[in-house]
């Protein structure tokens, strides 16, 4: 008797364990409850000024694609207020397909990059379906960090392919 | 023996509750208010929701401060107390006082949350317009420093111009609607700043062949991962140089194209042209091998494993990832795509 009594309450806890065990959070989850007080310490506070403070800037740099497929620069914006937008490689990342830019310091020293869509393209998903043009115009601009240690930027696309057509700018950007 | 089955069920007990406490947040709550760029002589109504848990208590304080057109905050107002509600039942609403919050205010509004032994704020910011900065994105619902969180501008296209209170309807249901309706979204709320642009833009037709025309000030609104074109045209949508349109009905559309803006996922499509494989943390791959590899981690098998039609690309979302679909209806994302959005949003506040 006392042993079907141990033997109903091990097969009992079992069932429960089982059913605790569907609820247990998945490695996903614990990543999220991780990492939401990082992000909300992190977040900080809205900053309406205009003001650009430094490290907290970007710049434009307008470039014409030629008819053989190599980049110049037209031009090197103002800076503009905030940090790029994307999110930077701290290191090479040749898998990433897109279009990249990165940007060197002297000796050509590898500072960061990003990857996006050519800034050329236009993109469509609808239907179920995607489609993609590249326009027919040969400008556009590209975003850099406000580091005056910058002294080169490379446009390519497709990662592992990535074409070397190198833009040199011949001063510092400050 | 008896006193060893006796731990053993306290111990199953301790796990029971621990598992069914885990996964989910409670309590669950979220806020907006409206309208969601008020004039400033317009009243606010500040709205508190709740999707599970037990509430205790909910606190609402408001700080109203001054800001002149180079952004400067001139006068920081001191944070008030409006209202507070014991055992509340949502949703929870409070109207501000007559006669509005005046021109060139930032209004910061925080709802305290007390629940299941734990406290938690919503604090969100908004400017009453005109906006004394000229040119410049208007916070509407911002909730963080602008270099540290994802920034999403909504730019009425020329159709919207005519129907402001529309487009600014529009704007409050997109971010209550769509971002806080994904779960695994609205859990992240507060790595969204939402900003509404005073200058058109022209959403244009994928199909004419012509590009979306920018706003003049689109200088202005590079900081920003998402600026997206809300129109009235029955169009095909299309992204191009930093900017994507949409109806401004859609909800679909709006997590597909935010999934493209700001965290590079790719699309899922079974016969899209433009997949690619964005490492870290991919929602396809190009290598069968790497997708059953990569299974596990996000509590799936090899046999989730999916073809995407006859393309060398492969997928482990489910068959509704909002990747693979758009138009009007939300989906929920899946685990690859979580994980993903999470490392971007944790990269962001890294900067």
């Amino acid at each position: 008797m006392k042993n079907a009594q141990t033997i109903i309450f091990i097969l009992m806890g079992s069932l429960i364990l089982a059913a605790c065990q569907k609820k247990q959070p998945s490695r996903l989850d614990l990543e999220m409850e991780k990492a939401l007080p990082e992000l909300e310490r992190k977040a900080g506070q809205f900053d309406p000024s205009l003001a650009i403070k430094p490290g907290l800037a970007h710049r434009a740099v307008s470039v014409k694609q030629n008819p053989d497929g190599t980049y110049q620069i037209i031009s090197i914006g103002e800076l503009r207020k905030g940090v790029l937008p994307y999110g930077i490689d701290k290191e090479v990342n040749k898998k990433n397909l897109g279009f990249t830019v990165r940007w060197m310091g002297d000796g050509g020293k590898y500072l960061g990059s990003y990857t996006i869509e050519h800034p050329l393209n236009s993109r469509s998903c609808e239907d179920g379906t995607s489609k993609v043009r590249r326009s027919a115009l040969n400008q556009f601009e590209v975003l850099i960090p406000a580091d005056q240690n910058i002294r080169m930027i490379e446009l390519g696309e497709n990662g592992n392919s990535f074409s070397r057509l190198a833009v040199k700018i011949d001063r510092p950007i400050k | 023996m008896k006193k060893n089955n006796v731990m053993n069920a306290v111990s199953l007990v301790v796990l029971l509750l621990m598992g069914f406490t885990s996964c989910k947040e409670n309590p669950e709550t979220f806020a907006i208010h409206t309208p969601i760029s008020p004039g400033s002589s317009e009243r606010v109504t500040y709205r508190l929701n709740k999707l599970t848990g037990s509430v205790d208590q909910v606190k609402l304080f408001t700080r109203v401060s001054t800001i002149d057109s180079s952004g400067n905050v001139t006068s920081m107002g001191r944070e008030t107390l409006a209202n507070t509600w014991n055992s509340p039942s949502f949703p929870i609403e409070l109207q501000s006082p007559v006669g509005g919050y005046g021109a060139n205010r930032l209004v910061q509004y925080r709802f305290e949350v007390k629940g299941n032994d734990k406290t938690y704020n919503h604090r969100v910011t908004f400017a009453t317009t005109p906006y004394p900065v000229a040119n410049a994105a208007i916070p509407v619902y911002v909730v963080g420093d602008q270099n540290k969180v994802f920034n999403i501008v909504f730019i009425p296209d020329t159709s919207m111009t005519s129907r402001p209170d529309l487009f600014k309807s529009t704007v409050a249901s997109q971010i209550d609607s769509t971002f806080h309706q994904e779960d695994w979204i609205r859990r992240l709320r507060n790595s969204y700043n939402f900003f509404i642009n005073p200058v058109s833009a022209i959403a244009r037709d994928f199909n004419t062949g012509m590009r979306h025309v920018p706003p003049s000030n689109d200088a202005n609104l590079s900081f920003a991962q998402g600026r997206c074109i809300l129109h009235f045209h029955d169009i095909r949508d299309q992204s191009g140089a930093g900017y994507f349109s949409a109806e401004y009905y859609v909800r679909g559309t709006m997590l597909h194209e935010s999934g493209h803006a700001l965290y590079r996922l790719s699309d899922e499509y079974d016969n899209s042209t433009t997949l690619r494989q964005t490492d870290p943390n991919p929602n396809i791959w190009d290598e069968e091998a790497d997708a059953e590899a990569a299974a596990p981690s996000y509590g799936k098998s090899s046999a989730d494993v999916r073809q995407l039609g006859t393309q060398d690309w492969y997928r482990l979302c489910n068959n509704s990832c909002p990747m693979r679909s758009s138009g009007p209806p939300i989906n929920h994302h899946d685990n690859p795509c979580k994980t993903r959005i999470l490392y971007t949003l944790l990269q962001r506040a890294g900067n």
